[in-house]
């Protein structure tokens, strides 16, 4: 495919002034409710899924819009997807290792001291 | 369209079977680059997330934004300006697109100048990190055996230090206070008491709070009272959590400095007169890595800052 074939696609589905518009204010709203659920819930398990939900939802906007994904998917979906699925992989086989077992460590060792009185 | 297109007889100029993905080979080229870059930054904030759900218990927490002296709000602010420049940069492009160089240029004008924002607030954030020693290896984790009589010395520097130059601090009492009971020989009180008297007994993690404390409910710490004095404190996972700051955000840093040196290519091409709409692509590209580096911003300040 040539450069010019390239741009005569973008010209028939690239989004418009007002897509970009909309999707900067949903950016910005959602860095607000990110900064008031910190603020009125604190660091706790609520405030966490919907701070980290709000950031997934904000970088799938900028992914899909700003870079033009949605409307390149079909070209680029073969570079996305395996670089997707083992980056959330990479995280996922460590877990049980290094936080589920020192987690687990930890309940035991909190639970002597408790036991015996320290 | 291109899938149908390939589905037709190739012309007699092209090779039969066609190889490859349909796209210009730099967005291509750009594309095979941040899919290496995804998995540094996921490697990156794995290894962040890793530790901070690993090790840290309830009685020795992972450290607060308060006890690093991240303020929130400045982090919300930075991504507020990277997100418009995210939108700057994709408004040039769409200004290219509909042949209106001029506002291309503009825009890649105000990306660079919000890149730049950016990178100062940040230059201010590392600042204070340095003033209060809130760096890897700098930090005192425990309050115990030889680190605890170590940690008694520093303070007791840092509030000599205090009284000579800074006599109208608002907690110069306290710090004179604290300095007469530590005493010459660093013996007046216990590791885990100085370093309550500075924090004050409400910000004592459960694994320093000391034997015996001689401060009420109602007593403040000095950096409660005076919270721009350089004083030194116990931060479980201090250095731990200095390490990967640094390293994130740092290696963040220097990614905007690198969009940053393409806008400025950029617009030193405008200046000559060189740049047109020949130059779509090449805006295209730069603002596909443009946004990546927003991206990797919007996961790391919920991180560091929120969560």
């Amino acid at each position: 495919m040539t450069d010019l074939e390239h741009k005569e696609h973008a010209a028939d589905h690239g989004p418009n002034f007002q897509t970009y518009i909309a999707v900067f204010i949903a950016l910005c709203v959602g860095t607000g409710l990110s900064f008031l659920a910190n603020l009125f819930l604190g660091q706790g398990a609520a405030s966490f899924w919907i701070i980290m939900a709000v950031a997934v939802f904000k970088a799938t906007l900028v992914a899909m819009i700003f870079m033009h994904l949605k409307f390149d998917w079909g070209r680029l979906y073969c570079i996305v997807i395996p670089v997707s699925v083992m980056a959330v992989m990479m995280m996922i086989v460590l877990l049980p290792d290094s936080v589920f077992y020192w987690h687990h460590l930890h309940r035991q060792q909190e639970t002597a001291a408790e036991s015996t009185g320290h | 369209m291109e899938h149908a297109k390939l589905e037709h007889p190739a012309p007699e100029h092209e090779s039969k079977a066609h190889m490859g993905i349909p796209l210009p080979n730099g967005k291509l080229a750009m594309w095979l680059f941040l899919v290496t870059e995804i998995m540094f930054f996921t490697a990156l904030i794995g290894v962040y997330i890793i530790i901070r759900n690993g090790q840290p218990t309830v009685r020795q927490p992972w450290p607060t934004p308060h006890d690093v002296h991240l303020v929130e709000w400045i982090g919300a602010f930075n991504t507020f300006v990277l997100i418009c420049s995210s939108l700057t940069v994709v408004l040039a492009h769409w200004s290219l697109h509909t042949k209106n160089v001029r506002r291309a240029i503009l825009y890649i004008g105000v990306t660079l100048a919000l890149g730049c924002v950016f990178l100062v607030v940040k230059a201010f954030e590392y600042n204070s990190k340095f003033a209060h020693e809130i760096l890897p290896g700098r930090i005192f984790e425990k309050l115990d055996g030889p680190y605890g009589a170590k940690f008694v010395r520093h303070v007791a520097a840092q509030l000599q230090e205090i009284e000579e130059h800074h006599p109208n601090s608002k907690a110069i009492g306290q710090v004179k206070k604290l300095r007469e009971e530590i005493g010459e020989t660093f013996s007046g009180l216990s590791p885990k008491q100085v370093n309550e008297r500075i924090v004050g007994p409400h910000h004592v993690k459960d694994c320093d709070k000391p034997e015996r404390s001689f401060m009420t409910e109602n007593d403040k710490g000095i950096l409660e009272i005076d919270p721009d004095l350089h004083l030194s404190y116990s931060i479980p996972f201090g250095n731990m959590w200095a390490s990967c700051y640094f390293a994130m955000t740092g290696f963040h840093a220097l990614h905007v400095f690198g969009g940053l040196v393409v806008f400025t290519v950029i617009l030193v091409l405008a200046w000559r007169g060189l740049f047109g709409v020949h130059h779509e692509l090449m805006i295209e590209l730069t603002g596909l890595y443009w946004h990546f580096v927003d991206i990797v911003w919007i996961f790391l300040f919920p991180l560091l800052y929120l969560v």
